[in-house]
């Protein structure tokens, strides 16, 4: 792409709302796509391939669109409103809602660290994987502190929060879970933030429960990996 | 208010009084989080935070302001995501040498953390309504 374009300091920004417009337009004209696939992974796809074909670094996109990224934290924050609309319902399941949540991160690790010792996989990806069902900078902070590779890390979480947005919803209905709170906890722990952002299309309730899931997932993945690297028959696997 | 129409002055007033809170306690929330060294995201401590002030007795004024920008911020996570989301290209040559390890491993323990969760909250919130 022309350096006259990529100079300007908000392309990146502009590019990405482009692909989002566009995206909302592709999957408004394929109304059978626009249920199994979401918005933001046609976004991705068509912003990823701008840079991939104009061979634009994404160091130069990312600080093209930092106007964006800026909002992120605030929103991620602003989560606690939705939560909040629902704390009387929350606090009666807490218990049962933090169980799972940790049954699902323990579960999760342990397919990682079995088919690692079953695959043979190098230390440094098991390193890199184990963290994966937490938000990407969580993800990547753990695994660089496991002897992992940070920004891979951080790449696996959003392949992970990339297939709740569209293989969520259609894996829970396959599963015939039909309770909002499940579904959205479930979305939540596994896929964190873009799953969360998905499940806040569905609506509030699965939203909630996704926000809820993606924080409990932050907190217990930073803490499970660190048992992880203190047990010695689990540490064998890691660098 | 009608879509065409500017707001008034005190929505204005109270949007960016939101704004300034959101951006108030992720900075506290980032500070926090590299102070103990702890890997969990500002945000993510900012939101925790968000819902203890909302418990205080000054819990309604403050979802008062939050509401209305709070809301938009809320709605726009998934375009927010994108750049982040886009970092991917910059890891394809790493990905492309152990591409089959670690889809293989992405997708199985996603799948199993999708349905353990799944299963497991929904037995105990069954068991709460029974």
């Amino acid at each position: 792409m022309s350096t006259l374009v990529t100079d300007v300091p908000v392309w990146g920004t502009v590019l990405t709302l482009g692909g989002w417009v566009l995206a909302v337009l592709v999957l408004r004209t394929v109304p059978a796509a626009a249920r199994v696939v979401p918005p933001i992974l046609v976004a991705i796809v068509v912003v990823a391939a701008v840079l991939l074909v104009s061979d634009v670094p994404y160091d130069q996109f990312a600080r093209t669109s930092a106007p964006l990224s800026a909002l992120l934290g605030p929103a991620v924050v602003a989560l606690a409103l939705p939560v909040h609309r629902y704390r009387a319902e929350i606090a009666a399941v807490l218990p049962g809602l933090l169980t799972s949540a940790l049954a699902g991160v323990v579960a999760a690790a342990a397919v990682v660290l079995g088919l690692a010792a079953v695959l043979d996989v190098d230390p440094g990806t098991v390193a890199t994987l184990v963290p994966m069902h937490a938000t990407s900078p969580v993800s990547s902070a753990v695994s660089a502190g496991l002897g992992g590779s940070a920004g891979t890390a951080a790449v696996v979480a959003i392949f992970a929060g990339v297939l709740g947005a569209s293989a969520g919803p259609p894996l829970l209905r396959a599963l015939r879970i039909t309770d909002p709170r499940a579904r959205g906890l479930a979305i939540g722990v596994s896929s964190h933030a873009i799953g969360t952002s998905r499940a806040l299309e569905i609506d509030a309730e699965t939203g909630t429960y996704a926000a809820i899931g993606m924080a409990c997932g932050a907190v217990l993945v930073a803490t499970t990996s660190a048992v992880v690297a203190a047990v010695p028959g689990l540490a064998a696997l890691l660098p | 208010m009608s879509a065409d129409s500017i707001p008034p002055p005190r929505t204005v007033a109270r949007a960016v009084a939101g704004l300034a809170v959101l951006y108030g306690l992720y900075a506290v929330g980032a500070v926090l989080s590299s102070a103990v060294g702890w890997p969990v995201p500002g945000g993510i401590i900012g939101m925790v935070l968000l819902l203890a002030l909302l418990r205080t007795p000054w819990g309604e004024r403050l979802e008062r302001c939050l509401g209305g920008i709070g809301a938009v911020l809320v709605a726009l996570l998934p375009l927010l995501l994108v750049p982040v989301a886009v970092g991917v290209v910059a890891e394809l040559t790493l990905l492309r040498q152990q591409w089959w390890v670690v889809g293989l491993t992405v997708a199985a323990s996603w799948v199993v953390a999708v349905t353990v969760v799944a299963a497991v909250s929904r037995w105990t919130f069954a068991r709460r309504r029974a």
